[in-house]
């Protein structure tokens, strides 16, 4: 099996080591990756904030970039959702984009979706440790609607104990161009957040999205917390 | 949009509100406790998305044939023995709603909740003619003696705690000190109960109108909404023309959703069905009723691409789900609606150079599409908003550039590259002007990107 | 649904929306059950209307208006057993204030009165009177901290009296 791997700029700027494990993961499960080269990004952050030429400019690109069919998969749930729920949308006027985006949004998945979906990674153990707590991140679970999947991949950990977060699923105030222009609210968001991170009494928070783990990671920072912040397929692929 | 109501500047007010512990603490308390109890109350509903659904059709059909249905419900209304007026504007139902008071000389006017009287400035155009307005409503009534604004569309007095209600009846009612919700809320039925005897005039809102049997309905847990259009042989109420059903088979299905999404009750204490005057034979009903329909700007809005935020219903299960509002509150939004909905329809209503920066009062998160009873796209009607902002030109000038920027990358790795290189170079400046709590939540970026780390 | 399921569900929800629902056999049962509750609760506004009515405040003098009382024992409209609510109407020269203005409201339900949902009953009512309440439990708020509270400008107290005579 064949996949084309999405990085996403996030992860590209600031988080390598998250793709890098999830090409590790990809790979243990035979799963050959290929990188296709020159993309970027897939324009949401001038989507949300209305810039829609921006994000179509960003989108054509992007659909130039993934061609052919096998699947699409990110380690991200917003730039999954982005893609199979805005894509369509941003060209239903232009009939030839509009075929391209249709197929792309139909073979792209968020990396915890393929684990569990495809590859059933789910049915093998992952050697796992400490107590973990889950950011159940708005896109990946509104948009996306992954909700089972992480949960099933984290009790696949075997050796960690999973402690659940009261209010999982609330927002952790990061929400893109948000975070720059209302960075108060943000920040009391994100420090809510930690503060729920911290009560579970769990070491390590995990999540399907680089961004808002950076946004929880940044909070338990300043509320002097050494619990850490890691992308589900970080703590895969140090359990394989 | 009058001054007295607030201003828009979102931000200022949201830092005000962040600093506020007791705020915040109460703000936390309600979305828990509303939470919890909207998540109780479904639990009962057989098929909630079909439930949901069929709400929203029943929505979508008043407003696709929205001027059809405002004839209807006032010809029928008419024909029960109310007088209907149109009122394009809220200087318009303002003045009608005045020359009728005034027409009969009423002094002293009892009023139930109505949002939209709050949308026109009501209160302070009574006040203007020398007409008293008691607010019957208890949050209603919290807030009029504070000399306040609504913060929530269902719990007026939200933001405040029962230590601050103590305080406020002790010094304006005169009796002594209590902080017992119970007893608060006998004082005040003891002070409305002699303005309802002596009121000889009644102003309420309505939950809905409808079309085909002309009645109002009216959802109160109180009383107070039963007292105010019953009890005085006057009764003026004040609507906004989009609240029609279009038949009065279609209540009940909004009798299950409204008051769960609500408040969490399988259905509210009252639902009460005023359809026109007393009648031959009836010992009880307003003996003149008059409807004033307010448009205010509906009549457009229907037909543009928010449309479907006039499907609303306003139970604000969106506000109290709501990241933001949970933790500034509903004044901070500087107008009359709060919360995800209030940032549509505020900007749907005022005009986008009016408020413009409410539009960014979002994470987008979803978390009031997921409980919107009639399904209203709340995110994506926010995007459509902003991109109206930057087709407008009202986007902020460095926000406006670096999209561009951005824009101009995201379709050229070349570019894109660079500007990873350049920004990873200027890093110490970026966080420098960025600022503590932009920039300064980032992390260094990586020595190789991941692009350059595959094959 | 048959009467005795209907009426179950009725006492079921009227109970869980803070009402007091009470089965009464006949007219006779009826009024011994009303007598017991009113002397404590002082005057009494009955439009006495009804033949159930004028049973259930027999011996009671002097019935004074509602705006004095502090009890009103009345025959009512309707109930609906999916929420346990009773409806009141301004039918037959009946004021709609007894149920809103004393502060403890004594509700006759004849159990053939009873339909079984909201749509059942809506669907029943063709252009409604003037005044109609669908009255759900007593008077209550949550505007002070969300706490709850009976008793604003409504009764604080509301008892119901489903008459459901045993099936011969």
């Amino acid at each position: 099996m064949r996949v084309q791997l999405f990085g996403t700029c996030m992860i590209d700027s600031f988080y390598p080591e998250v793709g890098e494990a999830t090409v590790q993961l990809l790979e243990h499960f035979g799963v050959e990756v290929v990188f296709p080269k020159g993309q970027t990004c897939c324009g949401q952050p001038a989507f949300n904030a209305g810039y829609r030429e921006e994000a179509r400019g960003a989108a054509r690109h992007f659909l130039s970039v993934f061609t052919g069919d096998d699947p699409i998969v990110t380690p991200s749930g917003s730039c999954a959702a982005m893609v199979k729920h805005h894509y369509p949308e941003l060209f239903r006027d232009d009939p030839r984009l509009a075929e391209k985006a249709a197929r792309a949004a139909a073979r792209v998945f968020e990396i915890s979706q393929f684990l569990v979906g495809t590859l059933r990674a789910q049915e093998r153990s992952f050697i796992g440790k400490g107590r973990i707590t889950y950011h159940s991140s708005c896109h990946l679970t509104r948009m996306l609607g992954v909700r089972e999947e992480p949960l099933l991949l984290i009790a696949a950990l075997k050796g960690a104990e999973f402690v659940p977060m009261p209010d999982a699923t609330r927002c952790c105030g990061f929400g893109g161009v948000f975070m720059a222009k209302l960075p108060e609210i943000s920040c009391a968001l994100a420090e809510e957040k930690a503060d729920s991170v911290i009560a579970t009494g769990a070491d390590t928070v995990t999540g399907g999205d680089s961004a808002c783990l950076m946004t929880i990671a940044d909070a338990l920072k300043r509320r002097g917390s050494t619990v850490k912040a890691k992308h589900l397929v970080q703590l895969l692929a140090e359990g394989l | 949009m009058s001054e007295e109501q607030g201003s828009l500047h979102f931000r200022a007010n949201s830092v005000a509100s962040i600093a506020d512990e007791s705020l915040r603490a109460a703000l936390r308390n309600a979305a828990d406790t509303f939470g919890t109890r909207r998540t109780l109350a479904f639990g009962s509903v057989p098929d909630l998305e079909a439930l949901r659904e069929k709400a929203s059709a029943i929505r979508m059909e008043v407003l696709d044939n929205l001027p059809g249905y405002v004839d209807t419900f006032a010809a029928n209304a008419a024909r029960q023995g109310a007088t209907v007026h149109r009122a394009s504007d809220a200087q318009s139902a303002c003045d009608i709603v005045g020359s009728i008071l005034t027409g009969h000389g009423i002094t002293m006017a009892a009023k139930g909740k109505s949002m939209v009287s709050e949308e026109i400035g009501l209160n302070h155009h009574l006040q203007r003619l020398g007409i008293e307005v008691v607010e019957t409503d208890l949050g209603e009534y919290i807030i009029q003696l504070e000399g306040e604004t609504p913060s929530h569309i269902i719990v007026p007095a939200i933001h405040k705690n029962r230590k601050q209600v103590g305080k406020l009846f002790s010094e304006r009612l005169g009796v002594p000190y209590t902080e017992d919700p119970q007893v608060l809320t006998k004082t005040a039925r003891k002070v409305m109960r002699e303005k309802f005897l002596a009121a000889k005039a009644g102003i309420s809102g309505a939950n809905f109108a409808i079309a085909d049997t002309g009645s109002l309905v009216l959802f109160t847990n109180e009383g107070n909404g039963r007292m105010v259009t019953s009890l005085p042989p006057l009764h003026v109420a004040v609507l906004s023309i989009e609240k029609i059903l279009p038949k009065l088979t279609d209540l009940p299905t909004f009798i299950r959703l409204l008051p769960r999404s609500a408040t969490g009750q399988a259905i509210t204490s009252y639902v009460s069905l005023i359809t026109g005057t007393r009648k031959a034979g009836e010992a009880t009903g307003a003996k003149e009723l008059h409807i004033v329909l307010v448009d205010n700007g509906r009549s457009s809005i229907v037909k543009g691409e928010c449309r479907e935020m006039l499907k609303c219903i306003r139970c604000g299960a969106c506000m109290n789900v709501c990241p933001v509002y949970r933790t500034v509150g509903g004044h901070a939004y500087g107008w009359t609606y709060p919360g995800p909905m209030g940032m549509v329809l505020t900007t749907l209503l005022t005009g986008m150079e009016n408020s413009y920066p409410l539009v960014d009062a979002s994470t987008l998160c979803g978390a009031c599409v997921d409980v919107c009873p009639v399904r209203i796209p709340l995110v994506e009607l926010i995007v459509k908003l902003r991109e109206e902002r930057v087709r407008d030109g009202l986007s902020d000038r460095r926000e406006r550039i670096g999209m561009r920027l951005f824009g101009a990358a995201a379709a050229q790795p070349a570019l894109f590259g660079w500007g990873e290189k350049l920004s990873r170079l200027l890093w110490p400046v970026i966080k420098k002007v960025g600022g503590e709590k932009v920039a300064g939540r980032l992390p260094e970026p990586a020595a190789r990107p991941f692009h350059r780390r595959m094959p | 649904m048959t009467r005795a399921e209907m009426v179950a569900t009725f006492m079921e929800k009227a109970a869980g929306a803070a009402a007091v629902a009470m089965e009464v056999a006949d007219a006779d049962a009826l009024r011994e059950a009303i007598a017991a509750l009113l002397p404590a609760a002082g005057a009494v506004y009955s439009p006495a209307l009804s033949e159930l009515e004028v049973a259930a405040v027999q011996g009671v003098t002097p019935l004074v208006g509602y705006e004095e009382a502090q009890v009103a024992v009345e025959e009512v409209f309707a109930g609906i057993a999916e929420t346990g609510s009773i409806v009141c109407a301004s039918v037959e020269g009946r004021a709609v204030q007894g149920s809103l203005l004393p502060s403890h409201h004594v509700a006759i339900l004849p159990a053939e009165k009873i339909y079984r949902t909201l749509d059942d009953f809506i669907g029943s009512i063709g252009t409604p009177p003037t005044n109609m309440a669908i009255i759900t439990g007593p008077s209550r708020t949550a505007d002070i901290e969300l706490t709850l509270a009976i008793g604003v400008h409504g009764p604080e107290r509301v008892d119901i009296f489903v008459v459901n005579p045993p099936v011969p």
